[in-house]
């Protein structure tokens, strides 16, 4: 996690925006009468297709790998997760939205913890 | 002689590359490349200077020898060469095909580069030529990923990526030991994807 409130926030609020995006793009297509395994395969590539759409304003403001990382992935977990539930029952429209900011903020967390992991120096093959 | 497939591509890209990359990236980046270019002394080549965006985190007072393979991208960075508390000397030229004397540099610096080199590993084995032996190679790039979930979605993205810009998935690290270089540091700042690597050309 990047200690700077600037870029913390920043990498946050991304995340939940892109979880929200995502999961109201698989809101609106899915509906009870979908295949739920049919929903979950495609929402997965339409999720990833918001947080690319995303990535490039957000990229701009917050670093691009620091950016695409998140939203590519946020965007696939959101809209395969309400593409499954909108498939199984009527999803209201709220429900929708805190499942996306869910996965948005599950996903920043996983990030900021794997991040904490691998920075750093690192021994690499060869190193002196 | 240029390749002008990738030099039409950063020359199209040029007047919009600031817009992209002078606020995020570079505000984020910039106490790493900070502290990397603190290492500068010597005969200096920075290669890929862009627009002259790493600029502003060179130390003052070097003498640099700068190259890049679009013409567009360095009238860019001309108010930022202009601003810059020291000499930097900045010429349109192929990382592939470099006509400076060998082993005339004492420290090579790249940023944001073997992203983008059509062929890294030539490249670099052309820095190891221009270097004196015992040089050093000193880089801040963006490879690709160990971990299989974002080696996958980078290379996905490298095959749109490549078509206007940078790769997403290199393996920068090996292709700095395959060109002949030795590896001092390898330190990562985001994942293991933007890193700074320190090699030296064996004596």
């Amino acid at each position: 996690m990047d200690r700077r409130w600037y870029f913390a926030v920043g990498d946050f609020l991304a995340s939940l925006l892109v979880g929200i995006a995502a999961a109201l793009a698989a809101w609106a297509i899915v509906s009870p009468d979908w295949n739920m395994w049919a929903a979950m395969v495609l929402m997965m590539p339409l999720g990833m297709i918001v947080g690319l759409v995303l990535f490039f304003p957000l990229g701009a403001l917050l670093g691009a790998h620091e950016a695409m990382i998140p939203a590519m992935y946020t965007g696939m977990w959101a809209g395969m997760v309400v593409g499954m539930m909108g498939a199984m029952m009527p999803l209201p429209l709220a429900h929708a939205i805190e499942i996306g900011a869910a996965c948005g903020i599950a996903e920043i967390i996983f990030i900021w913890i794997v991040n904490s992991v691998l920075r750093g120096k690192v021994r690499e093959p060869g190193t002196s | 002689m240029a390749d002008a497939v990738t030099q039409a591509k950063w020359d199209k890209l040029a007047p919009r590359f600031d817009g992209m990359a002078s606020q995020g990236a570079e505000r984020r980046w910039k106490p790493f490349k900070q502290k990397l270019f603190s290492h500068m002394q010597g005969k200096i080549l920075f290669m890929a200077l862009g627009t002259g965006l790493d600029i502003p985190a060179f130390p003052p007072g070097r003498n640099i020898t700068a190259i890049d393979i679009s013409p567009m991208m360095l009238a860019e960075a001309q108010k930022r060469i202009a601003a810059y508390d020291g000499t930097i000397t900045a010429q349109v030229m192929d990382v592939h095909d470099m006509p400076f004397a060998e082993a005339g540099f004492d420290q090579v610096f790249t940023s944001c580069t073997f992203c983008s080199v059509p062929r890294p590993v030539e490249g670099l084995k052309a820095i190891h030529r221009v270097l004196k032996p015992g040089g050093e190679l000193f880089m801040f790039e963006h490879t690709g990923s160990r971990l299989a979930p974002f080696r996958t979605m980078m290379d996905l993205m490298t095959r749109l990526s490549e078509r206007v810009g940078p790769a997403m998935n290199r393996d920068t690290t090996a292709n700095v030991r395959a060109a002949g270089f030795r590896i001092i540091e390898v330190e990562n700042v985001f994942l293991d994807v933007v890193k700074t690597i320190r090699a030296i050309k064996p004596v």
